[in-house]
């Protein structure tokens, strides 16, 4: 690829050269094909990077549709607290009473507070809620805003939508292996063990697909073998070997959720609590 | 703190110089209530349900914020009623292609001709899981700068967001990563004809 095409090209798809200019390099393009792939692969890109802008901005708004949820649950938990408030009231026609109270009462909270703070460590950092973080299930829809039934494997996208992960697996498992979509199959089949809470097999299978080398694939699948043995409570050598590989390698997809994962997993709250 | 509330051209301009203006301009897209109930109305009108509703709403503002930043949108219409056709074409196809085709009703109080089909490119599902596979060979950090100079981020802002020492630095590192990118297309020809073939 030659660097002054580079910038010719970029501002070509940007609408930044003059009618002439572009005139021109039309003309120019016509009679050469290596320059025609080159435009080819600049706008591919740019499709590339809108289809990231697209994933980060569906984030956004599903956070934005979280946070109504958790202002609306809010809301309601206001009501419920105005209940203690008409009892606090009553108390206070006691006063003495009221002050006799309280120094057990701060010690029952305190109390209650640590265990409350210990609990939530514990639940923070249990594999769970690990998995909660980091499993957030969306790269295992099959069809986003679309229908299964068109797509190239909609009987097992139709069995997986409907939740009915048995027969997805039985259906994406019967893709012979000279079909053109045989990794996509074994992709989806691990998502359907995953999701029919088959860890250990569902560990395998994405092991499986890992080591085909397809590239639509293999991040995910190394990314989803990890997250397979951690469901199984698995960790063990070939955990921390998968995990280390992910999180060492500054080209894999996964490579800072794996860093982050690893950081729970070594916590100091997490080696004191489990 | 009162929220901010924007004009159609307050939007339009906001979406367009990126950053966190976008990212607010969006929020108040969001917000309107009103808006995304009619939406839902339409939706549940016809063949769908409340999620179905807000699932179409969320897809009409990620095809509007496309259009906006790609100049589609020509301001002919009022952006309500322009994300109100985005979505109901989005909700159209996608009942068409499982064979309900029974219009119900458009909401009276919008336009005929914000009822027209807006111009709605869409990524297949397998365009998008090629896509995705590509680009995500590159790193965080480089998928990062490429996300932000598509969304005009300037090279200051980009320094300043990523933590490089200075504008030129970014500059550099943009061509770095966009270089890869298209390094990572040239090595797989047969995704990229896949993706011509679309």
């Amino acid at each position: 690829m030659e660097a002054k095409n580079f910038d010719k090209i970029e501002a070509y798809l940007a609408g930044e050269l003059s009618a002439a200019e572009a005139n021109a390099f039309d003309a120019q393009v016509a009679e050469d094909e290596a320059l025609s792939l080159e435009i080819d692969l600049h706008t591919i890109a740019h499709d590339a990077i809108e289809v990231l802008i697209e994933e980060d901005l569906r984030s956004q708004l599903l956070a934005l549709k979280a946070e109504e949820t958790t202002t609306s649950s809010t809301a309601e938990t206001k009501v419920v607290t105005l209940a203690p408030k008409s009892t606090e009231k009553v108390v206070a026609m006691q006063p003495r009473k009221r002050r006799s109270l309280f120094p057990r009462l701060a010690a029952a909270a305190s109390v209650a507070i640590l265990l409350g703070f210990f609990g939530l460590q514990y639940n923070a950092t249990s594999n769970d809620t690990l998995l909660d973080t980091y499993h957030t299930g969306e790269d295992m829809v099959v069809v986003r805003g679309g229908n299964v039934a068109t797509t190239p494997l909609a009987e097992g996208a139709t069995a997986f939508e409907a939740k009915d992960y048995a027969k997805a697996i039985a259906f994406y498992q019967s893709v012979p292996k000279n079909s053109e979509r045989y990794n996509e199959a074994q992709f989806y089949a691990g998502n359907s063990l995953y999701k029919n809470a088959q860890y250990a097999e569902a560990a395998a299978q994405y092991g499986k697909v890992a080591a085909t080398g397809d590239i639509r694939y293999k991040d995910k699948a190394e990314w989803y073998q990890v997250l397979s043995l951690l469901a199984n409570d698995q960790l063990d050598t070939t955990f921390y070997t998968l995990l280390n590989k992910i999180a060492t390698d500054a080209n894999h997809s996964y490579s800072q959720k794996a860093q982050k994962l690893n950081s729970s997993l070594n916590s100091t709250m997490r080696q004191l609590l489990h | 703190m009162k929220a901010q509330t924007y004009t159609d051209k307050e939007i339009i301009a906001a979406i367009k110089s990126g950053g966190p203006k976008r990212q607010e301009a969006i929020r108040f897209l969001y917000k309107d209530a009103s808006l995304k109930g009619k939406i839902i109305q339409f939706v549940s009108r016809n063949s769908g349900n409340y999620q179905d509703g807000e699932d179409m709403f969320h897809e009409g503002i990620i095809v509007l914020d496309r259009n906006i930043r790609q100049n589609k949108f020509k301001e002919e219409t009022s952006l309500q009623g322009y994300l109100y056709s985005i979505c109901r074409f989005l909700w159209m196809n996608q009942i068409r292609k499982q064979g309900k085709i029974t219009l119900v009703e458009d909401n009276k109080d919008m336009d005929s001709t914000e009822t027209n089909t807006p111009e709605v490119v869409l990524f297949d599902s397998e365009q998008k899981e090629i896509l995705n596979s590509l680009v995500n060979k590159l790193g965080e950090r480089c998928r990062k700068i490429l996300e932000l100079w598509k969304l005009s981020y300037s090279m200051e802002e980009i320094a300043n967001e990523l933590g490089f020492s200075s504008a030129a630095m970014a500059r550099k590192n943009k061509y770095r990563c966009h270089k890869s990118l298209l390094e990572i297309l040239e090595k797989h020809p047969n995704l990229v004809k896949t993706l011509k073939e679309h």
